[in-house]
């Protein structure tokens, strides 16, 4: 059984992008949440195995959108993506439990380390 | 040959070394007059090149004969020590260190030849020694750990409480973006299943990416090993990890042992070497050396054999108490538990000197070769057991006397063949014991002693006035043992710049042992190294001088005699006595201890002591027996008194003075 994702990000080319790599590499995309609040209904829904989660978003961002989804699942594998300069949300987003982070733009093997190293 | 077994012996002592030249390094540079210390780093360095060359070792060989020249030059005043050189030294320790690891570890050396040419600056240049900047700050950074003591504290008290200690070495992937958030990931990964103690560089250093790829944490966990290793190799973008317990040296300073033994454990149930992937192996790292067996710090098993020594003399004088009544029958056990507990604690201070024996066998082969010499090497009694602390220290001086008979002892072949001897040469390394003492061996069946060379060696060099007569072998054998006197016509990678037999006769007294020189001139040679089997009990004479209890070792104690004064007859001014027609000098004990002259009339309780092979006699006030006693050694002021060796505490609670006979009378 392939491991399941959903993808956050309120840009449609991005969650693109992200879908592209990481269904050829034999994950299985199970739903995109374009905002926070949007990501934690899916979570619920869905339970994917993965989480991939942005942090600049319109209504909620990636961190709180983190810290629900947390209470909901203190198991959930969340990976926190940013931009270049989030450095102190980034590790925002560690403490507060994601597992692990990348950045953009997304180089394509470190993506799927990251699936590979969360999701084992 | 198990060749593993040299380079652990290689491994440990030259360790050693180094950490006493980084010792002597610090001590010469807050007092650059102490020679002795300069002389001390000189052999130091002087046997560690030996040591290197030996192993075939070349790069760490030389780099350690560079360092020793400058030494040399230090040491006859031609080079300031000033603190460019003495920062040299440091820098070139630091070398070593790196140098020593690489070697160890069978991984690619550093090329030094940067730090090579700046000892060689020193060198050249006596008079102006300004190189720019320590050669160690040229090298790539190499991560050290070294904890601080309050991190050496709280390790030591998370090791009794069961923790392990590890130091974990990460190297990120080249190019990490966002490096400090990703060692921010590995911090909390690690703070899951354990404590970070400390962090090379700094937390600060790693949260301002002043870092290269790598760094090291020195972690409490009671995790396994192998388990720390999964963790961190888990995280994204990190290119290596290794897990190592801590250094050497940090485990003798948190002086701990627990650590290893529990490693141990650790080590049995994950005995994979947990170096991740194909990283780039570190000289820091320092492979932990499994065996199954459980280490103890020599100084605690000093504490027991000394409380066991204590039990041994209570024992005695409860028996002594005990005797004509009725529980002597429930002494006997006691007697026969306590004597083997004794001897049970005694033999774990007891080691085979095979583990100084077996370096032998490839240092032979590779000077046979460098000397085109045929040479076979007959090792025997290799099993012989003695005290640890002995064979810890007995190692160099065989080195020097084995090379010293390759060098100077065995002949050319060419010569071998026109004295109508075997074409090959034998060197004969051997141990026995003989009562309480081993007797170590060192033969060859060259030419010997060469006394005439020696007697005109030691007319120039002004040891012996130019009238004297032919020399015997016992007095070409003090000769040669004695400071400044080598043979040795040229400087070679074999034989040492005047550095060798004097220092192999202060090991051997330092040790309380004797060494002897037996040859045939023209047949043989053969050194003779009479030690003792243990350091920490003896048996002795117990006598009074003065209201005095004093403990004369036994082993120099010859026979107990009674003098009537009318025996006693002046020579020379000095009182003597004939004893089976030899003459005997007699001394009073009390007054060669600065104590009241015995005033008693009747006859006279008199001790005779041999003292470099000559027999003198002490007169005593009374002679109380035999016992053994544990040597306490005396320290601070009272340290170094003229004939007395030590203390030691009575089966009656009384403490009495331990006679050094050698230094006794003048």
């Amino acid at each position: 059984m392939a491991k399941t994702v959903l993808i956050t990000d309120d840009t449609a080319f991005m969650r693109m992008t992200l879908r592209n790599v990481i269904e050829k590499n034999g994950y299985s995309v199970v739903g995109e949440a374009g905002d926070g609040e949007e990501a934690i209904a899916l979570y619920k829904e869905l339970t994917p195995d993965m989480v991939t989660m942005d942090i600049t978003m319109p209504k909620m961002d990636g961190i709180s959108a983190i810290k629900e989804i947390m209470k909901v699942d203190p198991q959930a594998k969340i990976i926190v993506c940013s931009a270049m300069g989030q450095k102190p949300m980034v590790i925002e987003a560690l403490s507060a439990g994601a597992k692990d982070f990348l950045v953009k733009p997304f180089d394509a093997e470190r993506v799927v380390e990251s699936l590979r190293k969360i999701g084992s | 040959m198990d060749i593993s077994s040299f380079r652990e012996v290689f491994a440990a002592e030259a360790r050693d070394y180094l950490q006493s030249l980084n010792e002597d390094l610090l001590s010469f540079e807050k007092n650059p007059g102490d020679k002795d210390t300069v002389d001390d780093m000189f052999r130091a360095a002087h046997s560690l090149k030996g040591m290197a060359g030996t192993m075939g070792f070349d790069v760490l060989a030389e780099f350690t004969h560079e360092m020793e020249s400058v030494l040399d030059l230090v040491r006859n005043h031609e080079l300031q020590p000033s603190s460019e050189v003495i920062n040299a030294l440091f820098g070139a320790v630091d070398t070593l260190e790196v140098l020593l690891e690489q070697t160890i570890g069978d991984v690619p050396i550093t090329p030094v030849k940067d730090q090579i040419a700046m000892l060689e600056a020193l060198t050249q240049n006596p008079s102006q020694a300004t190189a720019e900047g320590s050669p160690g700050s040229k090298n790539a950074p190499v991560l050290v750990v070294e904890l601080d003591e309050f991190n050496r504290e709280t390790i030591k008290q998370g090791v009794a409480q069961g923790h392990f200690a590890f130091v974990v070495q990460v190297t990120l992937r080249p190019n990490t973006i966002l490096k400090s958030v990703r060692v921010y990931t590995v911090f909390q990964a690690i703070e899951q299943v354990a404590t970070v103690i400390q962090s090379n560089p700094s937390v600060q250093e790693l949260e301002d990416e002043k870092f290269d790829d790598r760094f090291i944490l020195t972690i409490l966990t009671k995790e396994s090993r192998e388990h720390i290793r999964e963790i961190v190799d888990n995280i994204p973008e990190i290119e290596a990890v290794e897990v190592d317990s801590l250094p050497g040296d940090e485990q003798e300073l948190i002086q701990d042992e627990v650590t290893v033994v529990q490693e141990q454990v650790a080590a049995t149930a994950q005995p994979a070497r947990t170096q991740a992937r194909s990283g780039t192996p570190t000289p820091a790292a320092r492979q932990h050396r499994p065996d199954a067996l459980v280490r103890v710090e020599t100084e605690r098993l000093d504490k027991l054999i000394n409380l066991v020594g204590e039990l041994v003399t209570s024992r005695t004088q409860v028996i002594e108490m005990a005797k004509g009544d009725d529980t002597i029958g429930a002494l006997d056990q006691l007697d026969r538990v306590t004597t083997e507990l004794q001897y049970a604690a005694m033999s774990l201070r007891m080691v085979a000197i095979k583990q100084v024996f077996d370096r032998f066998p490839r240092m032979v082969r590779d000077l046979a070769q460098a000397s085109g010499k045929d040479i076979n090497l007959r090792i025997f009694g290799e099993m012989t057991e003695l005290d640890r602390s002995i064979v810890n220290q007995i190692g160099d001086p065989l080195v020097h006397l084995i090379r010293n008979s390759i060098d100077h002892g065995l002949e050319s072949k060419q010569d071998r063949i026109a004295k109508e001897k075997p074409e090959t040469g034998t060197i004969t390394l051997g141990a026995r014991h003989e009562g309480s003492h081993i007797l170590i061996e060192i033969g060859d069946d060259g030419h010997g002693l060469d006394l005439e060379r020696i007697r005109a060696k030691a007319i120039e060099r002004g040891l012996i006035s130019p009238q004297h007569g032919e020399l015997s072998v016992g007095e070409a054998g003090e000769l040669l043992f004695s400071a400044g006197f080598s043979t040795a016509q040229t400087i070679t990678d074999l034989s040492g710049r005047g550095v060798g037999l004097d220092a192999v006769r202060s090991v051997v007294h330092s040790l309380s042992g004797t060494i002897e020189i037996e040859s045939d001139p023209g047949r043989f040679m053969r050194t003779i190294i009479k030690l003792p089997l243990t350091l920490a009990i003896i048996k002795a004479l117990l006598v009074v001088a003065d209201g005095e209890t004093l403990a004369i070792p036994i082993q120099a104690v010859r026979e107990n005699i009674q003098v009537e004064r009318d025996q006693i007859k002046t020579v020379q001014q000095h009182d003597v006595i004939m004893l089976r027609d030899e003459v005997l000098p007699l001394y009073d004990l009390a007054e060669c201890l600065g104590f009241q002259r015995l005033r008693i009339d009747g006859p006279l309780p008199v001790i005779v002591v041999e003292i470099r092979g000559q027999k003198v006699g002490f007169v005593v006030e009374d002679l109380i027996g035999q016992q053994e006693i544990v040597i306490k050694s005396i320290r601070g002021t009272l340290s170094d008194i003229r004939g007395i060796a030590g203390a030691t505490v009575l089966g009656n609670g009384t403490i009495a003075l331990i006679i050094d006979n050698s230094t006794l009378i003048g």
